[in-house]
């Protein structure tokens, strides 16, 4: 037995993802988990970062066999590492799973599956951007409109956003500011640089196009961004799956799947 | 839909087209170059596929024209650290103390077979080339090797017509290692016995003889290499699985030229 409910007025939809784009975000969520987890591997395999062509910072230890000498290339920075060690000593009942997955992370058999599942993210991007410029996506959904382009315009989107004051009606047709913004860095700066520093990285890149090392500023400078262009990355995969449980979650994650987005209201 | 169509071909054509065309595009230019190389021997399994693709898509962008940068002497970095196990092997330790002098290189599978002592390619072709070793890791070192290019030591023992690798069989861990005609001939692959000249490859190094690729990884730079031998296929060097390589059954590729 089902109480009537009065009808409520229909919400209004539209279809804002195509098949094409619904498909790549996926697959490329994956690729993209793929390649953070086997990168952060990789950066376990050997943590310290350098400018430069070069660098090889062995701590303490290279002292005692080559003396005080001066390093060109000294490292700027550590990447984290996991203190595998400690971890197995403070929890001992899960030593056997560390030691299992210490094998497992850091292990030069990680830049096999990077490059990898580099190449699927690149030709699942390939056909995003495709699928974006043939449908009109791009020019649609993420290109700012005239209007847009007001520093008051940004200022009110920027404090909506973040006081969470997410758009509704008519004005959710398209994204918010900071959301096109965000959206356009992300796919035409930050992971095309980390796929070019990336391709960049392949050994033989240095005998097949030697200048290109040289327009960021050597190898390893190269490897370092790579490594920031992960961290924006990820930073951006943080917010945005935070905005997507507090802007609607239903409603978004529905949208990513059937393309159907109900208009808030 | 009218949006999925541009001059009358649906997007699914378009995508397809640009792939084959792409495709047929890489085949004629590696063709055009004429160069012998191979693609990795476990192209069968999924990660062979994409190691398959990132060797191939390499030679897309190298001849043997295309060289690594050499530095200045400025520019050279701290010593390796890689440890090597000690050595075990009496005969080896016996050659160590005498640095290899009273020892012979022998080249088999090649027109005319020989061994050669170190005074011997001393005598050969020499070059001192100071250039970077990326290792896998993601660090990356600066040293100089002198030693004897490959393609003049294989000119002067000569290969047969259905020759398309050289194998390497290494003092270190008893391993082996295998790379194609294209990597063999390129020069600045050397078969280098010194650093400097005049100072021995060190243990550390790889002394006796060490391999400098400088397309590949670093560890496909074989180290303490005790035998060479030109190879028709790959079917039954090293442990005979085909792999051409002992890093393969430690998770690592064939070709170090992606992974």
């Amino acid at each position: 037995m089902q109480a009537v409910e009065p009808e409520a007025p229909p919400q209004e939809a539209i279809y804002r993802h195509g098949r094409a784009v619904r498909v790549t975000h996926w697959l490329n969520a994956f690729f993209i988990f793929a390649l953070i987890f086997t990168g952060f591997g990789i950066t376990q395999l050997h943590a310290p970062l350098y400018l430069g062509d070069a660098g090889q910072d062995w701590g303490a230890g290279i002292e005692e066999i080559n003396g005080a000498a001066r390093d060109p290339y000294p490292s700027i920075l550590h990447v984290p590492q996991v203190p595998w060690v400690d971890l197995r000593e403070k929890l001992p009942a899960m030593a056997d799973f560390l030691g299992t997955a210490e094998v497992y992370v850091r292990n030069p058999t990680r830049v096999r599956d990077h490059i990898f599942f580099a190449w699927l993210f690149l030709f699942n991007g390939l056909v995003y951007l495709a699928a974006g410029l043939a449908s009109g996506r791009f020019r649609t959904l993420l290109r700012p409109s005239r209007r847009d382009l007001s520093w008051r315009k940004f200022a009110r989107d920027f404090w909506d956003h973040v006081r969470l004051r997410f758009h509704k009606g008519g004005e959710a047709r398209s994204y918010n500011l900071i959301q096109k913004y965000t959206y356009l860095t992300i796919i035409f700066v930050v992971l095309p640089l980390q796929l070019l520093t990336g391709f960049g990285l392949l050994p033989w890149m240095d005998a097949g196009m030697p200048w290109f090392k040289d327009v960021f500023g050597g190898r390893q400078t190269m490897r370092t961004i790579h490594f920031a262009c992960s961290l924006v990355v990820a930073a951006f995969i943080l917010v945005h799956l935070a905005m997507v449980v507090l802007s609607g979650f239903r409603n978004n994650i529905r949208s990513m799947i059937t393309g159907w987005y109900r208009l808030p209201r | 839909m009218a949006d999925d169509t541009i001059r009358g071909l649906s997007r699914r054509q378009l995508v397809a087209g640009g792939g084959v065309a792409l495709a047929a595009g890489a085949g004629a230019l590696l063709a055009a170059r004429g160069l012998s190389f191979q693609l990795p021997p476990n192209i069968g399994s999924l990660t062979g596929l994409a190691e398959g693709l990132t060797h191939a898509g390499s030679r897309l962008f190298l001849t043997h024209k295309t060289l690594v940068p050499e530095y200045p002497v400025s520019a050279i970095t701290k010593v390796d650290n890689w440890k090597n196990d000690a050595p075990a092997d009496p005969e080896l330790i016996r050659h160590i103390g005498s640095k290899f002098r009273d020892w012979r290189l022998p080249v088999d599978g090649v027109l005319k077979p020989a061994t050669l002592s170190l005074a011997e390619l001393a005598q050969l072709p020499r070059k001192t080339q100071i250039i970077a070793r990326h290792c896998i890791n993601g660090y990356s070192s600066i040293s100089p090797y002198t030693g004897v290019p490959l393609r003049d030591l294989l000119a002067l023992v000569g290969l047969g017509p259905n020759i398309r690798y050289i194998g390497f069989e290494s003092w270190y861990d008893n391993g082996w290692d295998s790379i194609d005609l294209f990597d063999a001939f390129h020069p600045q692959t050397i078969l280098a016995y010194d650093e400097f000249p005049g100072t021995p490859v060190s243990w550390t190094r790889g002394m006796p003889l060490r391999l400098t690729m400088p397309l590949h990884y670093g560890y496909k730079w074989i180290k303490g290499i005790k035998r060479i031998v030109a190879l028709e296929n790959l079917d039954t060097f090293g442990d005979g699985t085909g792999f051409g390589s002992s890093y393969a059954s430690k998770g690592r590729t064939w070709s170090a030229a992606g992974a």
